[in-house]
C-alpha cells in the first residue's frame, strides 16, 4: 500500500471540513422558524385527551369558533368583534411535581401561521400551576375566517429549552364549522 | 511608483465591479388609500388629522389613521409595527408620540397585537409643532427584512428588522383634516 502524501491528507481534511460546514449551514437554513428550532419535543393529542409530560398534565376540554364574543366584567359588558373569527379554547392544566406555568401558548393553523392568545380577553394570559391542583383556564385566539381546519394548540411548561416539556393538541375544528355567539364572564 | 499603485488599485476595483453606486431612491410616492406592502405588514393610509391629545394635557398631535394587515406568519406586537412608520410635514420630521398607536376596537377595548391575516384599523400619533396646521402630510413606510438565521432581538421583532438606511418602501401623501381634540 502506497503511503498517502502528507499534503493530500491535509487537503482532504480541509475539503471534508468545508463540506461539513456547508452541510451544517444548509441544514440550518432548511429548518423552520427560530421558535420552532428551539421548541420542545411535544406529546400530541386531541380534544379531551389527557396529555402528560414530565411536570404537566394538560387537557383541552373544549374548542369552538366564536363570533361575536360578549365579555361581561364587573364593570362593563363589551362585544368583541373581528373581521376574522375567534377560537375559544378551554383548558385544564396541572403541575405534577413542582409549581410551573404554561409558556409559549400558540395556535398554529394548517398553513403554518402562529397565533398568540389575544390580549382582548385579559384573564387568560398567564396561568400559574401548582402541583396536583387542576387549574381551569381559557385562551382566545383571533384568526382569519375559514382558516380553522386543522388548527392545533401547543404549549409547554418548565424552564429552559432542554428541560421544557410540551403538548400539542389538535383542536378538531372543521372547515365547515360556523362561529356562534358566546358570552363569557371575566373577573377583569 | 505612486502612479503604479494607483493604477493597480484602479485595475483591482475595475476587476471586482467598481465601487458600489449610492442606491437610488426608488421609493414610490403614492396617495392615501393605496395599499403598501412593507414585507411584514400591508398598510393603507386612510387619512390624517391635526388636533390635540385630550388624554395628554392637550399636546398638539398629528394622528394618522391606517388599515393594517399583518402579512407575516406570527402574531406581531403593535410596538414592532410602529418602528416602520414615520411622518413628515414638508421637509420636517415629526417625533412619534411614545406608545402613541391604538387599535380602533369597540368601546373600552384595547389590544397591542396584530394577528396574521386579520386586518385592523389603527391610529398612530405624532407630536406636532404648536403653530403647524398642515393641509398635507407624508407618511413614510419602511420595508421589513426577515433573517431566518437570526434568533431575534428582545424587542418583539424576532428575526424581523427594519433597516435604518436606504429609502423607504413608499411615501404616502395624505391630506390632513382639522380636529378640535382627538
Amino acid at each position: 500500500m502506497t503511503a498517502v502524501p502528507r499534503w493530500a491528507r491535509l487537503a482532504g481534511a480541509v475539503v471534508l471540513t468545508l463540506v461539513l460546514l456547508a452541510a451544517a449551514v444548509w441544514l440550518h437554513g432548511r429548518l423552520r422558524m427560530p421558535l420552532q428550532r428551539q421548541a420542545p419535543l411535544a406529546v400530541r393529542g386531541t380534544v379531551n385527551d389527557q396529555l402528560q409530560t414530565r411536570n404537566l398534565r394538560f387537557t383541552v376540554t373544549r374548542a369552538r369558533l366564536v363570533k361575536p364574543l360578549t365579555l361581561k366584567t364587573p364593570r362593563a359588558t363589551s362585544r368583541l368583534e373581528t373581521p376574522g373569527v375567534f377560537v375559544l379554547v378551554e383548558v385544564n392544566a396541572m403541575a405534577l411535581s413542582e409549581p410551573t406555568s404554561l409558556a409559549a401558548i400558540v395556535l398554529t393553523t394548517a398553513d403554518g401561521h402562529r397565533y398568540q392568545p389575544s390580549d382582548r380577553l385579559r384573564d387568560a394570559t398567564s396561568a400559574r400551576l401548582d402541583p396536583l391542583l387542576t387549574t381551569r383556564t381559557r385562551y382566545l385566539f383571533e384568526i382569519p375566517a375559514g382558516s380553522q381546519a386543522g388548527a392545533r394548540l401547543s404549549t409547554s411548561a418548565g424552564q429552559g429549552a432542554l428541560l421544557r416539556a410540551g403538548v400539542d393538541v389538535d383542536l378538531e375544528l372543521g372547515a365547515a364549522d360556523r362561529p356562534r355567539p358566546v358570552t363569557v364572564r371575566s373577573p377583569r | 511608483m505612486a502612479a503604479g499603485l494607483a493604477g493597480a488599485a484602479l485595475a483591482a476595483l475595475a476587476a471586482f465591479g467598481g465601487l458600489s453606486p449610492v442606491s437610488p431612491d426608488l421609493a414610490a410616492t403614492v396617495t392615501s388609500g393605496t395599499p403598501v406592502d412593507q414585507g411584514r405588514f400591508s398598510v393603507t393610509v386612510l387619512g390624517a388629522e391635526a388636533g390635540r391629545d385630550s388624554a395628554s394635557a392637550d399636546t398638539p398631535v398629528l394622528v394618522v389613521t391606517m388599515r393594517v394587515t399583518n402579512t407575516g406568519r406570527e402574531t406581531a406586537p403593535l410596538t414592532a409595527f410602529e418602528r416602520g412608520v414615520g411622518a413628515r410635514v414638508g421637509g420636517r420630521w415629526l417625533r412619534p408620540v411614545p406608545f402613541g398607536s391604538r387599535l380602533e376596537l369597540s368601546e373600552g377595548e384595547t389590544s397591542t397585537q396584530l394577528q396574521p391575516g386579520v386586518p385592523v384599523r389603527l391610529t398612530k400619533a405624532f407630536h406636532r409643532p404648536e403653530a403647524l396646521w398642515p393641509s398635507e402630510a407624508t407618511v413614510e413606510l419602511r420595508g421589513w427584512e426577515y433573517d431566518r438565521g437570526s434568533f431575534g432581538d428582545v424587542d418583539g421583532g424576532g428575526p424581523w428588522s427594519v433597516p435604518d438606511s436606504g429609502p423607504p418602501v413608499a411615501r404616502v401623501r395624505t391630506p390632513v383634516t382639522m380636529a378640535g381634540t382627538t
